[in-house]
């Protein structure tokens, strides 16, 4: 099969294409008249064969050409007997007809050729394509393996983390049923898979369980995470504090899909706190004695005094009574008195006690201008003594702060004998003492001591709060330090800042019911 | 010879800073009879005008202000030298020794016996009592003697010394006679019959016969 690019034909010069034109039909006439010299009937068919060839390799022009050049080439030679115009006439449109077929035919296999050319050189680009494609496709599959290498990998490395993780972990579904539980938690309780997953409750202390239930019930609803501190059983029954904390874990929807816990062993902690407490609470009182020992004076003036209004009510009463005749009105009225001052007393000793004894810290809704009143009582008398002015400024409808009253009158009882102590150095101006309440924006109460005394200077200021330090010859060191920690417990602050004249002030900020940690 | 302390009846003063204390001390006291009027501030009783009946203050150490101590000197410096009985919460030695000196009639500390306290007003008040008498007496015989003439005094510094009428001529320079009628005058005036008295009363005057 005779394969050529007619594009490449179309672009062969058409003066080369003429030329085979005009050379194909001079060879058809030199072999047309050879074979006429060896036998006269030799057929002019080759001169078709010259057109053919023309318009094959050089289109419709040089076909004409060939045709218009062979139909003279027949009239014109001889035998010139033969000619006929008629039939030179036929043979030239059948050579042009046999062009343009020609013609036609190569155009058509021009376009096939074309079309041919662009599916294969489609088809090239989509196998490429698919090439591609597969190449890829080899590599997410490797890769997917590695991962799933890998997923399977830290999976039992996770298992192996969670086991092995000193902390009880667990998962629990949301109806409340254990899903899973991990091997310390078991090694703990030492119970069996089966009996753990049916009744993990049986860990729990019995005191403790009916609160955590409750609780558990109430963040099961509510799905927020939980925190709780119970005791838990050891294999060998031995109850130990845990802190458990469980976080749910919720779908796009906000469902619950599961609950993930654990339980941390806080016994040692629970007991290094409870230490601590103890010692701190043992401190606070030993720093309470002290003050209170500074005090004892006006403490004893102030149990004194309702003291003698008792006795000598009683012998005015006795007098009355012995009078002729006895004065009963005076007599009741005397009685009357006894009980009030009595009352009194008891009321003095009883609060002296109450800051004396070493009790559990309870904290109550306390109106602070309440105990500063209470705490003056003590501290009065010691006041006028030492010829202090004291001036009170008590905000009104202060809201009302959760704090443990005794720690608190040791706080102020604190801040006062220290002015006091400051203002007992003055002696060229006043001793003004002044106490002010008021509310601290924006969830705070706060209580200012300030005095006109000899004041602290700034190197000492500094370390003012820390334990040990002490500006006084016979101090401790303990009174701020203690008071800072107390107030800090509260979840409020303790400062000091000089005044702008002699003197310091002594601030104290209280979180009130609502805003502050209970 | 009036004395208005033997006519007007005592006043008890309290002056406590403690409300209750004051109310039994009140009671306490009236119930012996006395009147009392109680004072919360050292402040408080200055201002209240004392009375020319026999008093006593029952005064409290230890209070805001002016302290009882302070109060007692500054009512030392003053005329009416009013007898206190100190009452104390906490009596130390060297405050009621100091107290003391400065001349309280007695110094107690609190819860005291009532007997205590009502002997030491008695006692406080018969002191005022006396002390009021004899200035009243003073205060008499001082007019007395004013009402004598210059010449009358001299005679009369003179009889006390224990001179005779001559002598007392002799000194003056007059006659007998005249000294006699003057001193005389004398007697009268001072209301007495006897030299002895008339010595007395020169003594409480505090009279140097003028030489």
């Amino acid at each position: 099969m005779i394969e050529f690019n007619s594009s490449r034909r179309y672009r062969r010069r058409a003066g080369v294409r003429y030329l085979i034109a005009a050379l194909s039909v001079a060879a058809a006439l030199v072999l047309t008249w050879g074979l006429k010299q060896l036998f006269p009937t030799a057929p002019n068919a080759l001169y078709f064969c010259a057109i053919i060839l023309s318009a094959w390799f050089g289109g419709f022009g040089p076909g004409i050409l060939a045709s218009v050049l062979t139909s003279a080439a027949v009239h014109f030679t001889p035998p010139a007997s033969t000619t006929d115009l008629r039939r030179d006439i036929v043979f030239l449109v059948a050579g042009i007809f046999t062009s343009w077929l020609i013609e036609r035919q190569n155009r058509a296999q021009a376009a096939l050729q074309r079309a041919r050319d662009e599916f294969e050189l489609q088809l090239n680009e989509r196998t490429g394509e698919l090439t591609a494609a597969n190449e890829g496709l080899r590599t997410e599959i490797s890769e997917r393996k590695q991962m799933e290498n890998a997923l399977r990998e830290s999976e039992s490395q996770l298992r192996l983390v969670i086991d092995t993780i000193p902390t009880m972990a667990w998962i629990v579904l949301p109806d409340g049923a254990l899903d899973f539980i991990n091997q310390r938690w078991l090694e703990y309780s030492g119970l069996s898979l089966q009996e753990a997953l049916k009744d993990p409750k049986r860990t729990i202390h019995p005191d403790d369980l009916p609160r955590v239930m409750e609780k558990w019930s109430v963040n099961l609803v509510s799905r927020q995470p939980y925190e709780d501190e119970m005791r838990l059983r050891r294999a060998d029954g031995e109850y130990r504090w845990f802190l458990v904390r469980t976080v749910p874990l919720l779908d796009e929807q906000g469902n619950i899909l599961q609950w993930y816990g654990t339980s941390t062993d806080i016994e040692d902690l629970k007991r290094a706190e409870r230490a601590l407490l103890r010692a701190q609470s043992e401190l606070a009182r030993v720093a309470r004695l002290t003050v209170m020992g500074e005090l004892t004076a006006s403490i004893a003036h102030e149990v004194n005094q309702p003291l003698a209004a008792v006795v000598t009510n009683a012998n005015a009463s006795l007098r009355w009574l012995a009078a002729v005749p006895p004065n009963l009105d005076e007599v009741r009225e005397g009685v009357r008195r006894i009980v009030r001052d009595g009352n009194r007393a008891g009321e003095v000793i009883a609060r002296i006690r109450a800051l004396l004894k070493n009790g559990e810290s309870v904290r109550t809704p306390l109106n602070i201008n309440e105990v500063i009143q209470e705490t003056l009582t003590f501290a009065q008398p010691e006041l006028a003594r030492h010829n202090v002015c004291l001036q009170t400024e008590f905000a009104t409808e202060l809201p009302l702060v959760p704090a443990d009253r005794v720690q608190l009158q040791q706080v102020l009882l604190n801040l006062l004998v220290n002015a006091l102590d400051s203002l007992s150095a003055v002696a060229d101006r006043p001793r003004v003492l002044r106490i002010r309440t008021d509310y601290h924006e924006p969830d705070a109460v706060r209580v200012a001591v300030q005095d006109t005394g000899i004041g602290v200077d700034r190197q000492r200021a500094e370390r003012l709060f820390q334990a040990f330090f002490t500006t006084k010859p016979n101090g401790l060191g303990m009174g701020l330090a203690i008071s800072r920690s107390i107030i800090e417990a509260h979840g409020g602050r303790l400062w000091m800042t000089p005044n702008d004249g002699p003197g310091v002030t002594f601030q104290c900020a209280l979180p009130v019911e609502n805003g502050g940690p209970t | 010879m009036k004395s208005p302390a033997k006519q007007s009846p005592a006043v008890v003063f309290v002056v406590d800073d403690d409300a209750a204390v004051r109310e039994s001390l009140d009671s306490l006291i009236r119930s012996v009879g006395l009147r009392v009027e109680t004072f919360a501030s050292a402040h408080e009783f200055l201002r209240h005008k004392l009375p020319a009946a026999p008093a006593c203050l029952v005064l409290d150490v230890r209070m805001p202000g002016q302290s009882g101590l302070e109060l007692q000197r500054q009512l030392a410096g003053e005329d009416r030298n009013i007898p206190i009985i100190f009452i104390t919460g906490h009596g130390d030695i060297p405050m009621s020794v100091r107290a003391m000196k400065a001349g309280a009639v007695e110094f107690l500390t609190k819860p005291f016996r009532d007997e205590d306290l009502v002997d030491a007003i008695g006692q406080a008040i018969e002191r005022d009592r006396a002390t009021l008498s004899l200035r009243a007496e003073l205060a008499e015989l001082r007019t007395r003697y004013h009402s004598l003439s210059p010449r009358e005094r001299e005679v009369m510094g003179l009889v006390v010394k224990g001179r005779l009428n001559k002598q007392i001529a002799a000194e003056l320079g007059t006659a007998q006679i005249t000294v006699k009628i003057q001193r005389g005058n004398v007697m009268k005036k001072m209301r007495t019959v006897s030299v002895a008295d008339l010595v007395r009363m020169a003594e409480k005057l505090g009279i140097e016969p003028t030489s």
